[in-house]
């Protein structure tokens, strides 16, 4: 079923339900709110190597209509932006040990994945005690993932005379990711509505990338059918980056926290 | 008598009939008239401020705590209480002793006209005075005392209660003994309590010495102050002892049988030499004994019992006498308002009044009897001292068949006397209802012939048969002979004889049909078809589900809000209520009222006690009048019972002239509380796991709240509920939690249901 037709069927069924079906109360009768939710949570592992703390983040737009009166159905678009740093040795280290090595500076070889991915989601929002749209809410989403990854900027380590060709694309990867979330809302000045959540997504195939061995010299026999022979399984250029960024995708969204502001539209 | 230092804050109130010439054989519950007092109208936290202005600095701090904190409580719930109509003032009654006060205090510079007296609709025997200058008299004093003399010892007690600053010394006083303070150091907690008692006993003392020494100033007479002591020494007694005769309820030949009489009550002890070392009040022969020594010796001449009208004392204690009727009524006192209407009978036969207090309490013991919860509202006849015990005795042995047909054939003589009073027409066709649906009689169980007419048809002489008068008879006509006799005269029987004057009434013959025709339809249509049973319990899922998503849809255009109500509670502190900020909070609910009604477009008017002019004495009764029935509406619900409430007549006009017949009750609760233990061991937890730190951080430096939400709308026709909504929240009381809830509310009230659902 194309995006279009769910779309017009949700369309369809929120205007139904205020025609035919009694309506519920909302907050002062208003029941459509639009908001824009930040959504951040800082990556704690960096700390471990010296690192600056690093941020992800994440900006939705929601629009959501009360549709009883402790729940409420929703459509939201998000924008992601990251780059996935890709070493040598992580390969190496990482794709056999599952751990990051402690005291290892992180030098060599590296290339950088630029993922652009959009969100486009239903999610169904129901209040725990209060009337909708206020106080404390579990939020039960699913959305589909829609990537674009670029592979630049390969570095090579000072000590290294290892060559890695610059590689480049431009493919679009789909996922699908369920998320949950728990949090609170408030509304001021019987207008604007503000939101703090936890929320915790899982994007289906994320985990296989860590179960993968990567040998250093990967990029440097990029001409032969690597991945053929790597993968065993008819693997290819397009599957190792969807796997990558599947895993990316998947630590980003693990856990995060959303900071939200909204309007109370009607 | 005593002091107002706390009052428990129970809105009960009346309506009724203009003061002057109250017509006592039209009687109907009083009301205050004219403007109201502008004391009662200003706000209660203007009043405290003003009163603290008063309290001396150069104290000690604890004790300027103290009178502080009294002046606080004081103010505000004496406030709450003259709002809640359950004192009345510009009535025959306060106007009658205000003119005692006026004779008594006319040589008292510190007393004469600073004094606001008022009445309290309660059938207790008692007086306050606070410290603002307000004495009150219950209704239940009044209609005890035997002349104006008395009154006027009273109020000279009470004076001086005020006049001492009684109430605020005492407070200050047992502040200290709480706090161990000075010479109270080291008590124990049982000592504290008797040192609490001893020192409010002095203060009684105090005021009857004071009190005397200002009274004997007056001309009352001071032979009648040793029946002051008896007043109070038998104040638990109804206002007289008659004898309680069967003829009341028995006719010729409805004669009940003699197990359901005492042969002799049970005489009336009154001990007046108790132990008060826990009581606030002296014992009463200490007071009588400590009056006697010092007016034994003087000399009465020219004394007199009254000066104000003997004629308008025995007037306005009639009517407080009236007035416990239905005050006995409204504390479902059942048994006892008819024994004082039974009383009162006598010097007012055939009053309307007093027939409609009887009937609706007959009524009210049938519907507890016919539930199996009779002892809910009727004391044991063995607790009771004096002739009232053999009524108490009666309705206790009544079966429920018997008590509901003696119930109803009083309510239709009563209806027969007045026809024109609809409120005995409805309790009449209630026990009608009563009697066919709950004791399943029909008129074949009545007799419609006296036991003599019967006696003639069968041709029987006397009711005991003799080998000759069954001489000559066959086999078939001995046993038919003695059924038929057996039956006539069979004690077990005398119920039958209930309605032979009605049995001829064609209209009572109508109502009766009527009722077996309502019965007939109510079994076919509670008839066990499992089809329809089923159908019927797949509706009701679908509507409570339609419910819990989107609310009820009531389709109400109009409702009256009563005193929407607020209470900021603070538990971390000695005072818990915060009043001053309750206060602040109810104007501000009142405003979120207008505004949510607004925007869900229903139209409501607020009964609100709060913004009050002098010229709103409409607005002050009906609000008194509501909660009144507010207040035996929800005694009965508490017991789950169904039932038209006494004063459900009363608050009929409110229909029209609110243009709507549902009426709302509406008010938050918020609790600031103490943080539990349970902090402890979430820090100790934040502390050992790194995980649960912020969480703990958060606690600890957030407050903890609960606040409580509830509206609840009436249709004052039936008393039925039709929208409740009590909200408890783990939330402060933020102004869009409390929108929310009330837009909700009003939403649901308003909406029209849509045909799809």
């Amino acid at each position: 079923m194309s995006r279009k037709v769910i779309i017009a069927i949700g369309i369809s069924f929120l205007c139904c339900s205020t025609l035919i079906a009694q309506t519920p109360s909302g907050y002062l009768g208003k029941r459509m709110i639009l908001s824009y939710n930040f959504v951040s949570f800082p990556r704690f592992y960096p700390l471990l190597f010296d690192q600056e703390l690093e941020f992800r983040y994440k900006h939705t737009i929601e629009l959501e209509y009360i549709t009883q009166r402790k729940k409420a159905l929703g459509v939201s678009f998000s924008y992601h932006n990251f780059e996935t740093v890709l070493r040598d040795y992580s390969f190496d280290e990482f794709g056999k040990n599952n751990t990051f090595p402690k005291n290892q500076s992180p030098v060599g070889p590296s290339t950088t994945l630029e993922n652009k991915s959009m969100y486009i989601g239903i999610f169904y929002r129901t209040f725990h005690s209060n009337i909708a749209p206020l106080g404390t809410f579990s939020r039960f989403g699913v959305d589909q993932i829609i990537s674009n990854v670029a592979l630049n900027n390969v570095q090579t380590s000072q000590d290294s005379n290892m060559y890695i060709p610059n590689l480049s694309s431009d493919d679009k990867y789909y996922s699908i990711m369920v998320s949950y979330s728990i949090g609170t809302q408030r509304v001021l000045f019987d207008k604007l509505l503000v939101r703090f959540a936890v929320k915790s997504g899982y994007v289906f195939g994320g985990m296989k990338q860590t179960r993968i061995g990567i040998t250093n010299d990967f990029f440097a026999d990029f001409e032969v059918d690597f991945f053929e022979e790597l993968f065993n399984t008819g693997t290819d250029k397009f599957n190792y980056i969807q796997n990558v960024t599947k895993n990316a995708l998947l630590n980003h969204n693990i856990i995060s926290v959303t900071l939200g502001i909204g309007f109370l539209v009607y | 008598m005593g002091r107002v230092i706390n009052i428990s804050i129970v809105v009960i109130c009346f309506a009724g009939s203009s003061l002057v010439g109250q017509d006592l054989e039209n009687y109907a519950p009083l009301r205050s008239s004219g403007n109201i007092p502008q004391h009662i109208t200003r706000l209660a936290s203007d009043k405290y401020r003003e009163a603290k202005r008063k309290i001396d600095r150069n104290q000690k701090l604890s004790d300027y705590k103290a009178e502080d904190r009294f002046y606080m409580e004081s103010t505000f719930l004496m406030d709450e209480f003259l709002l809640s109509g359950k004192v009345i003032f510009n009535d025959p009654l306060s106007k009658y002793i205000n003119k005692v006060a006026d004779v008594l205090f006319a040589k008292d510079d510190s007393l004469k006209g600073k004094l606001k007296i008022y009445t309290i609709k309660s059938p207790s025997v008692n007086a306050f005075a606070t410290d603002d200058g307000i004495i009150l008299v219950t209704m239940g004093l009044l209609a005890q005392l035997e002349n104006e003399a008395q009154l006027a010892f009273i109020l000279a007690h009470e004076g001086i209660h005020f006049k001492r600053k009684h109430s605020v010394d005492i407070f200050v006083e047992q502040t200290r003994i709480e706090k161990g303070k000075g010479t109270y150091g080291r008590t124990s907690m049982e000592e504290k309590i008797i040192a609490k008692n001893h020192y409010s006993k002095e203060m009684e003392l105090e005021a009857d010495k004071k009190g005397l020494d200002l009274y004997l100033k007056s001309n009352y007479s001071i032979k009648v102050l040793d029946g002051v002591c008896d007043v109070l020494q038998y104040s638990y007694l109804p206002f007289d002892d008659l004898e309680f005769k069967r003829s009341f309820f028995e006719t010729e030949d409805m004669i009940f049988p003699e197990t359901y009489y005492l042969e002799e009550v049970a005489a009336i002890k009154g001990g007046d030499d108790y132990d008060d070392s826990k009581s606030t009040h002296p014992n009463i022969r200490k007071r009588r004994q400590n009056m006697s020594r010092r007016i034994d010796k003087l000399d009465n001449t020219g004394k007199v019992k009254f000066i104000v009208s003997e004629k308008e004392f025995i007037k306005i204690r009639d009517m407080a006498r009236f007035e416990l009727s239905n005050l006995y009524l409204l504390n479902r006192e059942y048994a006892l308002s008819i024994y004082n209407s039974y009383m009162l009978l006598q010097k007012y036969p055939d009053n309307r009044y007093l027939d409609k207090m009887i009937v609706k309490a007959l009524y009210g013991l049938v519907k507890y009897r016919n539930s199996g919860i009779l002892g809910t509202v009727h004391e044991s006849y063995k607790d009771i001292e004096g002739n009232s015990q053999q009524l108490y005795h009666f309705i206790k042995k009544l079966r429920a068949k018997e008590l509901n047909v003696v119930a109803l054939r009083y309510a239709w003589l009563a209806m027969q006397k007045h026809p024109e009073d609809k409120s005995i027409k409805k309790h009449a066709n209630e026990l009608f209802k009563e009697m066919v649906f709950e004791q399943k009689l029909t008129p074949d169980y009545f007799f419609d012939k006296s036991k003599q007419q019967l006696m003639a048809e069968e041709k029987i002489d006397t009711l005991v048969d003799t080998e000759e008068s069954l001489e000559g008879l066959s086999k078939y006509e001995k046993i038919r002979r003695k059924k038929v006799v057996k039956e006539i005269k069979g004690e077990e029987h005398f119920l039958k004889y209930a309605f032979v004057d009605q049995m001829s009434d064609n209209d009572f013959i109508d109502a009766f049909d009527k009722q077996l025709d309502d019965y007939e339809k109510y079994q076919v249509e509670n008839a066990e078809d499992y089809d329809a049973i089923r159908a019927q319990r797949r509706k009701k899922r679908k509507e409570r589900r339609i419910i819990r998503r989107k609310g009820k849809a009531l389709g109400i255009d109009k409702i009256v809000l009563v005193d929407p109500m607020y209470r900021v509670i603070d538990q971390r502190r000695n005072t818990k209520v915060s009043y001053l900020a309750s206060e602040i909070s109810q104007m501000n609910y009142i405003e979120q009222l207008g505004r949510n009604a607004d925007e869900a477009g229903l139209q409501i008017s607020i009964l609100n006690t709060k913004k009050l002019k002098v010229t709103d004495i409409e607005k002050f009764n009906d609000h008194a009048i509501l909660n009144e029935w507010l207040s035996e509406l929800l005694d009965h619900d508490g017991d789950d019972m169904e039932l038209t409430v006494g004063n459900q007549e009363y608050v009929q006009y409110l229909t029209k002239k609110y243009n709507t017949k549902y009426f709302a009750w509406t008010g938050v609760i918020s609790i600031r509380r103490s943080k539990g233990p349970e902090m402890f061991w979430l820090l100790v937890g934040g502390v050992g796991s790194i995980y649960l730190f912020p969480y703990a951080l958060y606690k600890l430096f957030t407050p903890d709240y609960d606040s409580f939400y509830y509206m609840v709308l009436f249709d004052i026709e039936t008393g039925k509920a039709e929208f409740v909504q009590q909200k408890y929240m783990d939330a402060k009381d933020a102004r869009d939690i409390i929108n929310s809830n009330l837009y909700d509310s009003f939403h649901q009230i308003k909406a029209e249901k849509k045909e799809k659902e």
